[in-house]
């Protein structure tokens, strides 16, 4: 589902709903605390794959996770995985992992006794051997019997995930998980997130760093200060902000020249010449993708570069938030 | 700004071994220019220990560094007169004013008192902190904290800011500003900065150069523009019609393949570029993108992983 | 040169500061006023400065009513010596609040790696927070010694009496100083093992009370004893000019009527007729010496058991009071005199400073700066 608040442009607007079935459905949730609202009439629904949850600080990414995993109940509206509402309901755990953004209290513990407590909690049948797979998943088999509080933050955080993977759920909240990993353990996690997404899991992750979400995430849930302001792939998102003129950077032979041609089109509002090339706004997207391979042929320019600067995650987030 | 000639940071095979056995850092050669250098891949004891290191707090087990010029073992109090240090945890007291915090801090850097209260004003101001820092540390959002541990880092007028993970904890807009602020510090201040981060993406945002070190080891110094050289591969990607576009590049003998959502086409010279443009105009397709591939700064870890044995001899 | 209408646009960029740097010696002292000041609640809020001012005000009220006695030519209200033990739960509140305000703000928020990355070494940091707390301790005791002193010197008529006086100030300042130094580094110690300021507050008042129960518990219920002494000396038998020097007691031989107390105390050596109980007195007429009688004092002294005398060793304050009673062989405490134990109270006082000290640094070589 692709939907965007009427904060982020002026209509909202939809495109095709794809045909995976919701495993994760919020439906006119609100939540407060005493007199802070937290998450405001939030609907979504989430199906197997990735999907990154963002939002500035406090907008209420940890109130979603939190009311996901049973901690919290909405205030109003109704949380539902699988059809059923987590909050009072322990058979929950069964389909759900969540991975805090806080560190474990049991820091005296070692990776195996932790994730092998949460494998008891989880009355598995074999809880030994799904700790040992749990933590072969993540790649922590070898320093597993050292004490969590020895470990970087990067092993926390991978001991954290083991735990919460023990039980083989169908759905993974992960609370910033790369904070603190150094890259070689933030491309391990990835692969591993996108690998469980791939094998038919729902994974919701929250991140600030958008270059990661951009990368793992098939679609984004963005919450700006308790809304929902939109949902889906973020590219889509993008071409929904039809107000917002698109802005490309160019490099040719002659930038001049090409200025002088893009300028006549009205599909462009407005051309800078910069010293690394032209940075076009384009009013029309379709019109000027489609127009400028031949306007620079029939204007004799070789085209060297073209750059859409604002189609990244990183502006599409820029927008919705400061809309 | 005067032309330095030695470099900031210079370490020759430094070796740290703790009593419990634990070997953080390994023979390490390091040089650092001025400008602003990433420092990646050292997660936990390595880069704590090379911070307090050059700190000259703790005396490596071997091996020589000189900061600024100055003996790390012999000079550590002159050094620590010299560089700014921002840590990655929380370090801020909550109840008093930012100003007044900075101040102190400025005095404990060694400046005169009335000094430290002029600096303090002017590493607020342009860590772009302005009414609010009159107010209490306690009271700040986590970017306005952020700042302020900046400021006290710059107080002192450094000639190094060691940058411990600065963009920790941030949202994405509180990251821009923190980036563009370093960005700033390292460019018009003149000011040496080493940014300590997890973040490839960051460091390839602001940095000048590279320092990778992994098990103890220097696994890469570089400028960061040798690192992300541009590939002899052309990225373009299409809003429709990628397939028709890609039979007529290859009927007309680029080598070309697929790669996500964008073709890459090899790039032999600069016809291929009209080869392109033409192609394009002819099926009448939307262009979005045609950008040069580069090499990125995260292959530095992912190659390693494939073939260890011959980068561990780096 | 530009004129008053020239225009200009000034570079307010970042300039790099030029001036001078202080060095190791002057951050240090930097630091150990910027304690001095927190341990009066100065660069801190209102509520910081009530109990340091409050434990000021309630200091000088001895020594002013003191200073009136003087002024009057009464004995004063509470002796010099005294001073120290009897305020002491007023010192104590005073440590218990000043020491965690000086170090549990920076350990609570983990501000001292950036003290460590400073030109500061590790063991500059506590040196500069227990001088200033003692600074602190030292000059709020030692305000009624001061106070009450000058009120002495201002009504006082000859020198003598001035050196007198002096004499008589001296173990209020040695109690001061040594006082001040025992709570503030067993203060700083114990707020130095927790982050959370109520807490050290907390463990110091308990640490103090507690000790204080066990030392008097000690001093005063366990083992006491009396002895019996006979003294015999020579005392004036009749003075026209001193009236109470009267009665029957140069012809018949004394009974408990028998001289006054400071005559006692004055020719009877190793009797203090106001502290201990005299009994009896018996005389007869000195043959020898027209005028004076020789007397027999029988009074009791307290013995005390060992664990009596080793009850000061409890509490940090009583190791203080103990000492000064041995050093100054004084009778006016409650506590004992711990002769032969003097030089154990000697050493304790020395090994809190020493070993407390110790401590102290030993805590701030463990933090980490990174």
């Amino acid at each position: 589902m692709t939907a965007v608040e009427p904060s982020a442009v002026p209509a909202a607007r939809t495109a095709p709903e794809p045909a995976t079935p919701a495993v994760v459905s919020f439906d006119h949730v609100t939540h407060w605390y005493g007199n802070v609202v937290a998450v405001n009439d939030i609907s979504l629904e989430l199906g197997p794959g990735v999907t990154g949850l963002l939002g500035p600080n406090g907008a209420g990414k940890s109130t979603i996770l939190h009311l996901l995993s049973g901690f919290l109940s909405p205030s109003r509206g109704s949380v539902t995985i699988g059809g059923v509402a987590p909050w009072r309901h322990p058979a929950i755990f069964d389909t759900v992992g969540l991975v805090p953004e806080r560190d474990s209290v049991y820091a005296f513990l070692t990776a195996r006794e932790f994730v092998l407590a949460s494998a008891k909690l989880h009355k598995l049948p074999d809880p030994k051997a799904a700790a040992e797979r749990a933590l072969q998943l993540v790649e922590m088999i070898d320093a597993a019997d050292r004490p969590i509080q020895t470990y970087s933050k990067g092993m926390r955080q991978r001991a954290k995930v083991a735990a919460a993977l023990v039980h083989d759920p169908k759905v993974l909240l992960l609370d910033e998980p790369f904070n603190g990993m150094d890259p070689r353990q933030r491309m391990h996690m990835m692969d591993l997130l996108r690998d469980l997404g791939q094998r038919g899991r729902t994974i919701l992750f929250s991140s600030h760093i958008l270059e990661e979400v951009e990368r793992l995430a098939d679609t984004v849930q963005v919450v700006v200060a308790g809304r929902l302001a939109a949902s889906g792939d973020y590219r889509t998102i993008r071409r929904l902000m039809t107000t917002r003129p698109h802005v490309f950077l160019l490099r040719s032979t002659d930038d001049r020249e090409l200025a002088r041609v893009l300028m006549a089109s009205p599909a462009v509002q407005g051309v800078a010449l910069t010293k690394d090339g032209l940075e076009v706004r384009a009013s029309d997207h379709g019109t000027f993708t489609r127009k400028l391979a031949r306007s620079c042929r029939d204007a004799g320019i070789g085209l060297r570069e073209v750059i859409p600067s604002d189609e990244s995650l990183e502006s599409v987030f820029a927008y919705l938030v400061g809309a | 700004m005067s032309v330095i000639e030695q470099p900031i940071i210079e370490a020759k095979s430094l070796t740290m071994r703790y009593p419990g056995g634990v070997t953080a850092l390994s023979d390490l050669e390091l040089s650092v220019q001025p400008g602003i250098t990433g420092l990646v891949g050292a997660n936990g004891a390595g880069k704590s220990t090379l911070i307090k290191i050059l700190l000259g707090l703790i005396t490596p087990s071997s091996g020589q560094v000189r900061v600024l010029g100055l003996d790390a073992q012999e000079q550590g109090p002159e050094i620590r007169a010299r560089v700014g240090y921002m840590p990655e945890h929380d370090c801020l007291p909550a109840d008093v004013s930012a100003t007044e915090f900075v101040t102190h801090l400025g005095r404990m850097s060694g400046l005169p008192p009335t000094a430290a209260k002029e600096q303090a004003a002017e590493a607020l101001r342009h860590v772009g902190l302005h009414e609010e820092r009159y107010r209490q540390i306690g009271t700040f959002s986590t970017g306005m904290k952020q700042r302020v541990k900046l400021a006290q880092a710059l107080v002192g007028n450094p000639g190094l800011l060691l940058l411990d993970e600065p963009t920790n904890g941030l949202d994405p807009s509180g990251r821009d500003a923190m980036l563009a602020l370093i960005r700033r510090i390292g460019s018009e201040f003149g000011i040496a900065v080493v940014v300590a981060s997890h973040l490839l993406s960051e460091i390839e945002r602001i940095c000048d150069h590279l320092v990778a070190i992994d098990g103890g080891k220097l696994l890469r110094a570089a400028s960061l523009d040798s690192m992300t050289q541009a590939l002899p591969w052309l990225a373009i990607e299409v809003d429709e019609g990628s397939e028709p576009l890609r039979a007529r590049l290859e009927g007309a003998g680029l080598t070309v393949s697929l790669q996500g959502r964008a073709l890459l086409v090899r790039l032999d010279g600069d016809p291929v570029f009209d080869t392109v443009r033409d192609t394009i105009a002819d099926l009448d397709l939307p262009l979005t993108r045609l950008e040069h591939r580069r090499h990125h700064v995260e292959e530095l870890f992912e190659r390693r992983e494939l073939d260890e044995p011959t980068e561990a001899k780096l | 040169m530009s004129t008053p209408t020239t225009s200009v646009i000034h570079d307010i960029g970042y300039k790099p500061y030029t001036g001078p740097r202080l060095g190791r010696g002057q951050i240090l002292r930097a630091l150990y006023v910027h304690g001095l000041r927190a341990v009066f609640g100065f660069g801190r809020g209102p509520k910081a400065k009530i109990v340091p001012w409050f434990v000021t005000l309630v200091m000088v009220i001895p020594a002013a009513l003191n200073v009136y006695a003087s002024s009057e030519n009464k004995p004063l209200i509470l002796d010099y010596s005294l001073m120290g033990v009897r305020m002491m739960l007023f010192t104590v509140l005073l440590v218990a609040v000043s020491a965690p305000e000086l170090v549990t703000r920076d350990l609570r928020h983990h501000t001292l790696p950036l003290y460590f990355s400073r030109p500061l070494r590790r063991g500059d940091y506590p040196l500069a927070k227990l001088l200033a707390l003692f600074t602190g301790v030292l000059a709020v005791t030692l305000l009624p010694v001061l106070i009450t002193y000058l009120g002495q010197v201002a009504s006082s008529t000859s020198g003598h009496m001035i050196w007198l006086d002096t004499r008589a100030a001296f173990p209020g300042l040695f109690v001061s100083v040594l006082q001040s130094a025992v709570l503030s580094v067993l203060a700083l110690l114990l707020a130095a093992s927790t982050s959370r300021r109520v807490i050290a507050t907390g463990l110091i008042a308990i640490f103090f009370l507690v000790t204080l129960a066990i030392s008097q518990v000690m001093a005063n219920a366990l083992g006491t004893s009396w002895k019996t002494h006979q003294e015999s000396c020579v005392v004036p038998a009749l003075d026209p000019n001193a009236p109470n020097l009267s009665g029957n007691l140069f012809g018949v031989g004394g009974g408990v009527n028998g001289p006054p107390d400071f005559v006692i105390n004055q020719y009877c050596q190793g009797v203090n007729a106001r502290e201990y109980g005299i009994d009896n007195v018996t005389g007869v007429k000195d043959p020898n010496k027209p005028g004076y009688a020789d007397i027999t004092v029988t009074y009791e002294t307290p013995v005390y058991s060992a664990i009596a005398k080793a009850g000061g060793l409890a509490n940090p304050v009583y190791v203080v009071e103990g000492l000064r009673i041995w050093v100054f062989n004084a009778t006016d405490s409650d506590l004992p005199n711990p002769s032969p134990l003097g030089p154990l109270y000697g050493a304790e006082a020395a090994l809190i400073v020493l070993g407390g000290s110790a401590g102290l640094f030993l805590r701030y070589r463990k933090v980490s700066v990174s």
